[in-house]
């Protein structure tokens, strides 16, 4: 394709606030990850990390700048893209720290739930929601209620769901965080098999010292600027 | 897998349940649910009327004692509940002057007597004066004839005789006129002695004093009673029965007396007499009805249950009086007949006390016709019924 | 597309249904005031039906016999009878009073009646009609009395020979049929003492009690003791007859006041009962509120429990109508739950009430559509709260 698939952002800028109160959360930020590719955003916090991550989710909208996911454009100085909520459900893939996944719906259906909001027919979705459990090997429980699982069960149901729509990009935020060295760095092996798998650009927000050797890449983010810088990439 | 599905299942029963007890509440009960009712078949039998009146026990004869003229009572010698006979003194008046009076009377037949006596020596005497003077004139007037004695000596013998005879007319209707005169005061000694007697109150019949009204010393005018007896033996009860409920009512009849104080002892008893003018005001007969035997220790003004039986009316067609009811000023029962309700008029005849009516012929109802007896609510042409057994449980236990 | 809304429910089914049940109470409670409105009204209709009447001809410048004392002698009726248009008159008494029956007492209303006129019960469950002419009752089934028992009503003993139901006064006190003189002697004969008394009082008044004038005491204790009273006279009016112009008739030229069947239910359901129903229409108003505010607090409560879970269907793409829809389901399902378990409780207890429940279906209906529209009421609450939940709070600062 001639256009760049994944995702692509150049010169976001996010300003709270008007005049002499004005905060400048986002500072000229540039950022390209391609399909398949599973970059690291590392930054403390109140370093414009939080902000970032919700351009990306497109949860809310800079003041400037340019984003384009999967060869489309979705932010364009001003312009934004019309239907948010559809981009996140189809376009855009979350990871969250927990799994969050909806208790009174067993796996499969929490999986499924996206392709239906999408329009698909149940039993399409379901089909596809089969599939994903299968890969992330958790196919054996999926037609258990999310309390029965463990926790490292659920996350893979997570990254399951996340997977569901096909989006171009998957946001993960910190999905490391409470697991161990061992589970951690398993989370991120099958991060990285997804990615490449189902051609899927991964943004992972961490900063969890265990699994920074396994990007390739890396982006630092510090008082809303962004520097790019290359990782020990043992994936 | 499992546990989802019998979750489900579970839900999926549990509603079902719910909406049948939805369904179930909104059908029986309420204003949808059909009627409730009982039938019977119309059969023959027999009818067994009654009567019922409430009675009080009387005496037939009842009797007021007291003086014929005002005047202290001076002695009673009876008192309530004394069985008194016939003849029997029960009290006696003060016979204040009487008693003087009766001697001024006897006194005074006495010398009547004497007065007689009197009258009839002086008869006596001018009997003899005038047999001489009648002997004395015929001889004279036999010497008068023979020219002896001068004609006035004979015509003053004459005189004498005729004198002597006018002094023994005289002194005859002398004695006639004394002995009226002694007629008279013995007449008026028995008056005397009468009105003495007329203070001695006496029974007039076997009876039982019911009421002692005066005491001695009380003063009581003329007709006041001072003991009021009563007939023991002509005790019966006089029943009041409904104008309208008395049909059939004839001497003659059989009925059972209930005493108030004794219940649970029927008498039997015999209707002896009606009354030929019954009671406007509330609308009742009266009539009498005698014990067939007395019962002992039975008080007068108590009250009775009496039951006067008719005779039985037979092959009668019967509905229970339950089943009667009334459209408008109608009377009839709902028939019925192929699922449906028609109410028929009746008219009735005789209605036994156990509440068996008998339909008169001429209604269109047939024996073996079946009818409405109860309902739990008033029907229509068109109201949804439900036959069942019976609406209520057994009645209580004796 | 799958129901959130049922999923959550079927998740969380007991705490669903406990809920339903709370609420259906609450909602049976509030159909059972209805219906004891309801059945108050019924009450007073089913009297004017019962008593067979079209016309009731009671003592001038009252509003007897039921909301007034009316007194009228008893032989008035036989000039009524006379009247053109008149097809059946005959004596009534209604007396509310104690009857014993045992050892307890039951409050009933003593009806005194003629056999055949109106008055009389026009249906019976069970027994037979009074046949004799004294001492015998039939009594409401309400009143607990069963056939073959003995009750006492003032001086005398009845036995209950047949039963009725639904036979009450305006005040839902059962009624207990007796002969009419019976009722006359119980409504106007005193006591043993105080006709002792009365007795002795006559007898020391000397113009009373003349000596020369044997039997005038005891003809003035008879008279005293007698009764010819009646509270009213029931008028059938003769098929085709008007029974406006025969009351028209009777109050011109009786000086006695008569009702029509119209205007004895006005008397009886606005003058009787309207204080009655405005306690009641308070009362199931305040039912109401509280029910809507129940049902709005349960459903907030829900929701804020879910509010994660919302959250992250918002972020990941869920609509805001999905989101939104979800809540309404809940709300009306509960109230659908509640209703029917209020509903079927309510057809329970209702009969154990000792005044009569009438469940009506239009009252159903007006209560079924009255708690939906609660629900959706309710639910905005919790709706608003879910709207405005911000998706990014998913994603943790």
């Amino acid at each position: 394709m001639a256009q760049p698939e994944g995702i692509l952002i150049e010169g976001l800028s996010k300003r709270y606030g008007a005049g002499d109160t004005a905060v400048d959360a986002l500072k000229e930020v540039n950022m390209q990850v391609a399909p398949g590719e599973v970059v690291g955003l590392i930054g403390p916090s109140g370093s414009g990390k939080t902000t970032l991550l919700k351009c990306l989710g497109a949860v809310i909208e800079p003041t400037r700048g340019r984003m384009t996911l999967g060869g489309e454009a979705i932010y364009d100085d001003g312009w934004k893209i019309s239907d948010l909520r559809v981009l996140r459900r189809d376009r855009i893939g979350f990871v969250f720290q927990a799994p969050y996944l909806i208790p009174f719906l067993d796996v499969t259906d929490n999986v499924a739930l996206l392709p239906m909001l999408a329009g698909r027919s149940n039993a399409e979705s379901r089909a596809r929601a089969l599939e994903l459990l299968t890969a992330l090997d958790v196919a054996h429980r999926a037609q258990a209620q999310p309390s029965e699982l463990s926790g490292g069960e659920q996350q893979r149901v997570s990254i399951a769901r996340a997977l569901a729509n096909r989006p171009p990009v998957i946001l993960a935020d910190e999905p490391t965080a409470p697991l161990d060295s061992e589970r951690a760095l398993a989370v991120m092996s099958i991060l990285n098999q997804m990615a490449r798998q189902y051609q899927t650009a991964i943004i992972v927000v961490t900063h969890d010292e265990k699994i920074i050797p396994t990007f390739k890449r890396i982006y630092h983010i510090r008082d809303g600027r962004t520097v790019e810088e290359a990782g020990e990439g043992r994936g | 897998m499992k546990p989802t599905l019998i979750r489900r299942a579970g839900f999926i029963l549990a509603g079902a349940a719910l909406l049948a007890a939805f369904a179930w509440v909104a059908t029986r009960s309420g204003p949808f649910a059909p009627i409730k009712v009982t039938v019977t078949r119309v059969a023959k039998g027999t009818v067994a009327p009654t009567l019922f009146g409430i009675g009080t026990v009387e005496a037939r004869r009842a009797y007021l004692i007291g003086p014929t003229a005002a005047g202290r009572v001076a002695r009673v010698l009876v008192d309530v509940g004394d069985a008194v006979k016939t003849g029997q003194l029960l009290a006696t008046m003060d016979p204040v002057d009487l008693d003087q009076r009766l001697a001024s009377a006897a006194a005074a037949a006495e010398r009547g007597h004497s007065a007689v006596a009197t009258a009839r020596a002086q008869a006596a005497d001018a009997k003899s004066r005038q047999a001489l003077a009648a002997s004395e004139a015929a001889r004279y007037v036999d010497l008068g004839k023979k020219h002896f004695v001068s004609q006035s000596v004979v015509d003053a013998k004459l005189q004498q005789a005729q004198s002597a005879d006018a002094q023994l007319a005289a002194a005859e209707s002398a004695l006639a006129s004394a002995r009226q005169d002694l007629a008279r005061l013995t007449a008026e000694r028995g008056a005397a002695r009468q009105q003495r007697d007329n203070l001695r109150l006496q029974s007039p019949v076997d009876a039982v004093v019911t009421s002692r009204d005066a005491e001695p010393g009380s003063t009581v005018i003329a007709g006041q009673s001072v003991l009021k007896l009563e007939d023991s033996a002509s005790l019966w009860v006089t029943v009041r029965l409904d104008q309208g409920r008395s049909a059939g009512l004839r001497v003659g009849l059989p009925a059972d007396i209930v005493l108030r104080s004794s219940p649970g002892k029927t008498l039997p008893g015999r209707v002896v007499r009606i009354e030929p003018v019954s009671d406007s005001v509330t609308e009742e007969r009266i009539a009498e009805v005698a014990f067939d035997k007395l019962p002992r220790g039975v008080s007068t003004n108590e009250m009775a249950d009496v039951t006067v039986r008719l005779p039985s009316v037979a092959a009668a067609l019967i509905v229970p009086n339950a089943a009667l009811r009334s459209r408008g000023a109608q009377a009839g029962v709902w028939l019925y007949a192929d699922g449906r309700l028609r109410f028929t008029p009746v008219k009735t005849g005789a209605a036994g006390a156990d509440g068996k009516t008998q339909i008169v012929a001429g209604s269109s109802l047939k024996a073996g016709d079946e009818v409405v007896v109860y309902s739990e609510r008033d029907l229509q042409e068109d109201s949804r019924i439900k036959v069942v057994a019976a609406l209520v449980g057994p009645p209580a236990a004796p | 597309m799958i129901s959130l809304a049922g999923r959550d429910i079927l998740h969380s089914w007991g705490k669903f249904v406990l809920t339903g049940l709370g609420l259906g109470l609450l909602i049976g409670v509030t159909l059972t005031m209805a219906g004891v409105y309801r059945g108050m009204v019924d009450d007073a209709e089913v009297l004017i039906d019962n008593s067979g009447a079209d016309l009731w001809v009671v003592q001038k410048d009252t509003l007897g016999p039921y909301a007034e004392s009316s007194s009228i002698p008893d032989d008035v009726y036989r000039g009524i009878l006379g009247m053109p248009g008149v097809a059946q008159a005959a004596n009534v008494t209604y007396l509310t009073m104690q009857v014993r029956h045992g050892n307890t007492d039951v409050r009933a209303m003593v009806v005194g009646f003629e056999p055949g006129e109106p008055g009389e019960p026009g249906y019976l469950i069970a027994g037979r009609r009074i046949v004799r002419s004294h001492y015998e009752a039939v009594a409401d089934a309400a009143t607990g009395f069963r056939l073959g028992e003995k009750i006492r009503i003032r001086r005398h003993a009845f036995t209950v020979v047949g039963l009725t139901r639904r036979m009450v006064s305006s005040g839902g006190d059962p009624m207990v049929f007796i002969p009419l003189k019976d009722a006359q002697e119980a409504q106007f004969l005193k006591d043993n003492d105080a006709i002792v008394n009365n007795r002795a009082r006559t007898a020391a008044n000397p113009a009373l009690n003349r000596p020369g004038v044997p039997g005038l005491l005891d003809a003035i204790d008879a008279s005293q003791t007698s009764n010819h009273n009646v509270n009213a006279v029931l008028v059938r009016v003769a098929d085709g007859g008007s029974p406006d112009a025969v009351a028209q008739a009777i109050r011109r030229w009786k000086h006695l006041q008569a009702y029509t069947r119209a205007q004895m239910e006005n008397i009886l359901i606005a003058k009787l009962i309207a204080t009655a129903a405005k306690q009641i229409g308070m009362f199931l108003a305040i039912l109401a509120v509280v029910s809507a505010a129940i049902v709005a607090f349960i459903i907030y409560t829900m929701t804020l429990g879910k509010i994660r879970e919302i959250a992250v269907l918002k972020l990941i793409g869920t609509h805001n109508r999905t989101i939104a829809g979800m809540i309404l389901q809940q709300a009306l399902g509960l109230g659908l739950i509640g209703f029917v378990v209020g509903k079927i409780a309510a057809t329970i207890w209702g009969p154990a009430f000792p005044k009569y429940v009438l469940l009506l279906p239009g009252d159903a209906l007006r209560g079924f559509l009255i708690v939906m529209a609660v629900c959706v009421l309710a639910s905005t609450l919790a709706i608003r709260a879910a709207l405005k939940v911000d998706p990014a709070t998913a994603i943790g600062g």
